[in-house]
């Protein structure tokens, strides 16, 4: 099961990277059907970590990151088919991102769920994470290509995925206060994932605060709310020695 | 600039630093805080400028829907458990059942109203609100939030009635309680742990592979039924000679994770002078409600005959609002990112602008 999963994750790797090539060279049938396969490879990769954990795959960061094509791909085609934004290239570029990371990471076998962990929030807090950050992630890229080449089209698409992606950022810090009110009789426990959440959703909250504001100032906030994104996700588990009532997630 | 600083206090605390977290928990935040609930309170007065009446009236047809989709979740959920309970208990899934159609219908309805009425600059005005109530509830419960611990056998024979604050006040409940039962499951899985004496320390080796009938680390093989108990040790170990003649190294099992752990309470109130029974389970993740207290199940320890059972008491003034905020929150968020603009082209006027 491990080699096999390895193999998938190898799999979808390649399916983003080539939906990625077809999608910058304007081969939109082919990065549609590369879009369709790494979404369908992703389902199985899912269910197969599922069937390994013995558990919902939520248990380290291996199984979040492989999590990510699996949303990646509707949210793309929402963005396609209900915004008239295409950013298939984007969303594939994230995806590889994703697997390239679910590679790097060490192969777990069963997570034993611990108690807290039990409850109806964990599945739906945990999924709108990983929903908003797959999307803020494509909304940083939009922005650093805005920079590229000089023009509002990619800002604005930048914005239309932060503008999508927002209310799961807000739906994760909130509920996850809602289950700490039943889980630990405390809303709030500043944390240092919970601090570094909270930057990230106020950063956003300046960026939208600055609807005003010019270009220059719009993209650096998007990319400075996309490193308190990383920051959250990744340097707060991956730093050795600290300590944090979110451990379970390293 | 009050996001701004908030901000830049949170990045203080969010690096742990020697002493830097306290700059978070100081009263630094409280007063940020209170400033930036003024501001959304004043902002969201000023984005429902001559809309405020609709904007009151869309907010409360919002709540009841809000609270509608509660009723059908929760009382829809029982009518399931009741169903696939069978017998006698299809009538109660019948009333529950009908319970969830009138949270349904109240959802439906004032969903529809809610609808008609609000737009995306009321759901903005309604954001701003909500984190006003939800800065309300906070400050209400660093005001009045009252904690207390509890330790109680799960036999039964200790009833309490009074509690220890943290703060080292006694409390007098309004109900009295006490821990029948305590169950707890655990995950099968068996591991070891291999430990070497440092001096007055034991440092962990590693985890021997576990094998049909025992262990194996690197070239070594233990038999598991070599594993000793001891009134002592809280698992069967072995200890193993080292170089010398004296034994310096330390096999044993890990204590097997644990799956769920829930305690069976007894409370007791009084109601008009007659005395109310109530026999519910706590758990963790699922708090007991009563008179305005929350029971929580924190953790336990187990004794000669029985379990500790430790128990977390909490009475909040504040939850109501700061729980109605965060969903307030989450909900006019969504509305506002998601809700259909009527000017198609507002995002590009912006960047424009």
């Amino acid at each position: 099961m491990t080699v096999f999963i390895i193999l998938l994750t190898l799999f979808i790797l390649l399916l983003s990277v080539v939906c990625w090539l077809a999608s910058v060279f304007r081969r939109s049938q082919a990065a549609r059907t590369a879009e369709v396969a790494a979404f369908g490879s992703a389902v199985a990769l899912f269910i197969a970590n599922w069937c390994l954990a013995e558990s919902l795959p939520f248990g380290n960061m291996r199984h979040v990151l492989c999590f990510f094509p699996l949303v990646l791909a509707p949210a793309s085609l929402y963005m396609r088919h209900c915004r008239g934004v295409e950013l298939t290239a984007s969303f594939a570029a994230v995806g590889a991102f994703a697997m390239l990371g679910a590679l790097c990471m060490p192969m777990q076998a069963a997570w034993r769920q611990m108690p807290a962990l039990q409850s109806p929030w964990f599945a739906p807090h945990v999924t709108s994470y990983v929903v908003a950050y797959g999307l803020l992630a494509v909304s940083a890229a939009q922005a650093l290509l805005s920079f590229r080449k000089g023009s509002c089209d990619s800002l604005r698409a930048a914005d239309e995925v932060a503008r999508l992606a927002f209310p799961f950022l807000t739906f994760g810090l909130w509920s996850g206060a809602l289950w700490a009110d039943a889980a630990w009789a405390r809303y709030w426990a500043w944390d240092i994932k919970e601090v570094w959440a909270l930057i990230t959703w106020c950063v956003y909250l300046i960026y939208f605060h600055l609807c005003g504001a010019s270009v220059t100032v719009r993209r650096v906030l998007i990319l400075v709310g996309f490193a308190a994104v990383l920051i959250t996700f990744f340097v707060v588990n991956l730093l050795p020695n600290i300590v944090s009532v979110h451990s379970y997630a390293q | 600039m009050v996001l701004g600083v908030v901000c830049l206090l949170l990045l203080v605390g969010g690096f742990p630093l020697v002493g830097a977290p306290q700059v978070y928990r100081s009263g630094v935040m409280l007063a940020l805080g209170i400033a930036a609930a003024l501001l959304a309170l004043w902002g969201g007065w000023r984005i429902g400028a001559g809309l405020r009446a609709r904007l009151v009236i869309g907010l409360i047809c919002t709540f009841f829907a809000g609270a509608g989709i509660v009723v059908l979740c929760q009382y829809g959920s029982k009518a399931v458990q009741y169903a696939m309970q069978g017998g006698v208990m299809w009538f109660g899934a019948l009333g529950m059942l009908c319970t969830a159609t009138v949270g349904g219908l109240f959802t439906a309805i004032f969903g529809y109203f809610s609808y008609r009425l609000m737009n995306r600059r009321l759901w903005l005005a309604g954001i701003h609100w909500s984190l006003f109530v939800l800065a309300l509830g906070s400050y209400l419960d660093f005001c009045g939030e009252v904690n207390a611990s509890a330790q109680l056998p799960s036999n039964g024979r200790v009833t309490v009635c009074e509690v220890m604050t943290t703060e080292g006040e006694k409390v007098l409940l309004p109900f009295t309680l006490r821990v029948d039962s305590f169950t707890a499951s655990y995950y099968g899985d068996e591991s070891y742990s291999l430990y070497r004496r440092d001096g007055e320390e034991w440092t962990l080796l590693g985890h021997p592979e576990v094998m049909v009938d025992c262990l194996k680390f690197e070239d070594e093989l233990w038999a598991m039924e070599d594993l000793q108990s001891s009134p002592g040790m809280p698992q069967p170990f072995l200890l193993l000679p080292g170089e010398g003649e004296q034994p310096d190294r330390l096999l044993m099992r890990n204590e097997r994770p644990v799956k769920d752990y829930a305690a069976a309470c007894h409370i007791e109130t009084e109601y008009r002078g007659r005395k109310e029974v109530q026999d519910e389970v706590v758990r963790v993740n699922s708090p007991l409600q009563c008179k305005g207290w929350m029971i929580y199940l924190n953790s336990y320890s187990p004794m000669s005959s029985s379990t500790l059972v430790t128990l977390h008491l909490r009475k909040a003034p504040g939850r109501f609002f700061a729980l109605l905020g965060m969903v307030g929150v989450i909900l006019c968020t969504a509305c506002w990112c998601w809700w259909p603009r009527e000017d198609k082209n507002s995002t590009d006027k912006e960047l424009a602008a």
